[in-house]
């Protein structure tokens, strides 16, 4: 399960990357300030009858070069090209509509559905078919082995309860992801920092994982924390001295990008390739957000948001992101302390908009109901933004909306009438009355 | 009063509720300091400013107690507990003071007691060496929830058959906080119970009979219709907590 020799080895290799990357910081110096971008979205395909279908519309996609392949043996990830943000989102927008909707006509075609919710709620938790690739045999293997045989998989935070204890889990879940280009590597820690942040205030509008086997579990986004939960292998000794997992956040602010990787060389790296050992260990850095490293740029990913039911909102999120982010960075912002972030973080998991959150305002740290800091915080989204981009940004509109009628989970709830358990023909109607079946 | 009903009076003082089955309770008492470091009977102050029932007072004038609302969910726990840890750590800085999740205290702390009538007794009992060792040593209490007390004693003994690794789980001072707790509590010490009358006859030779939140034994059945495991040290470590909860869940599963 577990090869020492050649951990060691890809120990070594990951050390030698990072000393020749950190010898090369220069390359990835940029001089315009977060114009590159790209954005990452997960479906599942859905046939109510026949899933070999669906099987081949996603090897089709995947041949087309429209889509790649994932964990579970029926999603797809879209991604958009590194596109420049410069003028706004328009050719994002652009980009990412041509891609969804070739995508799209392919599933249509063969009569399959996109399911646009960030945890499928028809599969069972415990052993989900996954696709046929080593590295999805090995990782969910790995974690299964060595999590903790006391730990409490089971959640519900309402009557009904559900077993999330197989690694194989977050095939389950579909994320849509942000990538920043940095200017440097310092701007790269400082994006990861901020993007910490400003996580749970985005996930709290955009919570979109509360149902999984028809059940409610009462979350407003469970996926992080079930990846947290499936994919924990820490130690008693690691939380004796309060070590967290490779997944959600880290223990502490980075402090530089050397502090990245000294966190990065802790986890073992469970697939063996010391050619690639610097990308195998970014690649299981499950983070809220993560710095990666393509070419000569330095990216900052947001991890932490789920699937939505529109593209359009996806769009308008990323816009809240970059705006935030700026907000942050020109008004010098001094970072929240880490414990709030934390509480943040688990409420918006949890309670998502009904939450209360602490957040900065004056200069004054309080904690306030969810929809009066959410305001805020799409206010200094909008300044960022209208600084930066110098447009009044009509897609703000949407976010306020949002907090009128609640986050794709609230709002699948309420068509579910808030029923504990339903049948798969009433999630069917409910997933395509709130546009996440189409 | 004949003996069947001091038999009945004696369960009348013990909350179960069917409904709160595997519900989960902590409770997390934490020091508090001067702004250089030094522990300080500042718990009357740090009450009056939090205002809020989820935290109380210790023997000790230099510790309060936090409670968390019972949950099942791990992720309700979690975030009651870092809740309580932010509103606590803010309190104590809006007073200029430090506040601390600490097993031991040093020796030289004051023994200043809380200014509460229930105390006055209890420090006239128990002298000033069980005096210093109470007030020196902070520990978490995590509660399940059970539905009668035959499931009560089920899940006491299933979790007494774990003492000592359960004590072991819990230890960050190499055993002082448990020594400690020994010189305070002579009960310390819980001991298999067959049923209702067993606990009945421990309760009256422990001296808890008429009040059950006078026994100290490091598992107990307590008056709030949970068992009490009372072995784990005082962690500032949310995620460990958890893991303790973890495990007296699963003890309590396999009951």
């Amino acid at each position: 399960m577990r090869n020492d020799e050649q951990e060691r080895r890809m120990l070594a290799a990951f050390d030698a990357s990072v000393k020749t990357l950190l010898t090369e910081r220069e390359r990835f110096i940029k001089n315009q300030n977060m114009s590159v971008v790209g954005l990452e979205s997960e479906v599942t395909l859905y046939s109510e009858t026949d899933e070999n279908t669906a099987i081949s519309v996603r090897d089709q996609a995947v041949e087309m070069g429209i889509a790649d392949m994932e964990l579970g043996a029926l999603q797809v990830e879209l991604r958009t090209p590194p596109i420049s943000v410069a003028a706004g989102i328009s050719s994002l927008h652009e980009s990412y509509k041509t891609i969804y909707e070739r995508f799209l006509a392919l599933a249509h075609a063969n009569r399959v559905s996109a399911l646009r919710i960030g945890a499928n709620p028809f599969l069972q938790t415990i052993g989900a078919i996954r696709s046929k690739k080593e590295k999805y045999a090995r990782v969910p293997d790995f974690n299964n082995h060595f999590r903790r045989h006391e730990l409490d998989t089971i959640i519900g935070l309402r009557g009904n309860r559900v077993d999330i204890g197989d690694a194989t889990i977050i095939s389950l879940f579909q994320a849509f992801q942000v990538n920043l280009e940095a200017r440097s590597l310092d701007d790269a820690v400082d994006l990861l920092n901020r993007s910490l942040m400003i996580s749970p205030f985005l996930l709290a509008l955009a919570g979109n994982a509360r149902y999984l086997e028809c059940t409610d579990t009462g979350y407003n986004d469970l996926r992080i924390h079930a990846w947290e939960i499936s994919h924990d292998i820490r130690t008693i000794e690691d939380l004796h001295i309060g070590l967290k997992g490779r997944m959600g956040l880290p223990e502490k602010y980075f402090t530089g990008i050397e502090d990245y990787f000294e966190r990065l060389r802790r986890f073992p790296f469970i697939l063996y390739s010391e050619d690639h050992a610097l990308q195998i260990a970014i690649g299981l850095a499950w983070l809220d957000a993560r710095i990666k490293f393509i070419h000569n740029s330095a990216i900052v990913e947001l991890r932490s948001l789920p699937t939505q039911p529109t593209i359009k909102e996806e769009l308008v999120l990323t816009a809240f992101y970059l705006g935030r982010l700026t907000f942050s960075q020109i008004t010098n912002e001094p970072l929240l302390p880490f414990s709030l972030l934390e509480e943040n973080r688990i409420t918006a998991i949890t309670q998502g908009l009904c939450g209360t959150y602490w957040h900065e305002s004056n200069g004054v740290i309080a904690r306030d109901s969810g929809i009066c800091v959410l305001e805020k915080e799409i206010d200094k989204a909008q300044i960022g933004w209208n600084t930066r981009w110098n447009t009044c940004g009509e897609h703000f509109e949407l976010l306020y909306k949002i907090l009128r009628i609640g986050s794709p989970s609230d709002r699948l709830a309420q068509t579910l009438r808030n029923k504990g358990k339903v049948s798969r023909k009433e999630m069917l109607d409910a997933l395509q009355k709130t546009n996440m079946l189409i | 009063m004949d003996p069947h009903e001091r038999f009945f009076r004696f369960f009348e003082q013990f909350h179960f509720q069917k409904d709160m089955e595997g519900y989960i309770g902590i409770e997390r008492e934490f020091f508090l300091a001067d702004d250089q470091g030094n522990i300080a009977p500042e718990s009357p102050r740090f009450l009056a400013r939090i205002h809020d029932p989820a935290w109380t007072y210790e023997l000790s004038a230099c510790q309060v107690e936090h409670r968390t609302q019972p949950a099942r969910d791990n992720s309700e726990i979690l975030r009651n507990l870092l809740k309580g840890t932010n509103d606590g750590k803010r309190t104590a800085q809006d007073m200029k003071c430090l506040f601390l999740a600490k097993e031991v205290a040093p020796e030289d702390m004051p023994f200043i007691t809380y200014p509460d009538p229930r105390y006055e007794d209890m420090v006239e009992r128990l002298g000033i060496e069980r005096l210093r060792a109470a007030c020196r040593v902070a520990g978490i209490h995590v509660h399940i929830g059970v539905r009668d007390i035959f499931h009560a004693i089920r899940i006491y003994n299933a979790l007494l058959s774990h003492l000592d690794a359960l004590i072991a789980l819990g230890d960050h001072s190499d055993g002082l906080r448990i020594a400690l707790y020994k010189i305070v509590a002579h009960d310390w010490k819980p001991k298999k119970l067959d049923n209702p009358a067993d606990f009945f006859h421990l309760a009256r030779a422990h001296g808890f009979v008429h009040d059950p939140r006078n026994s100290h034994q490091l598992i107990r059945i307590s008056p709030h219709g949970t068992v009490e495991c009372r072995m784990f040290d005082m962690t500032e470590h949310a995620d460990e907590i958890l893991m303790y909860v973890d495990t007296v869940k699963q003890i309590a599963r396999r009951a």
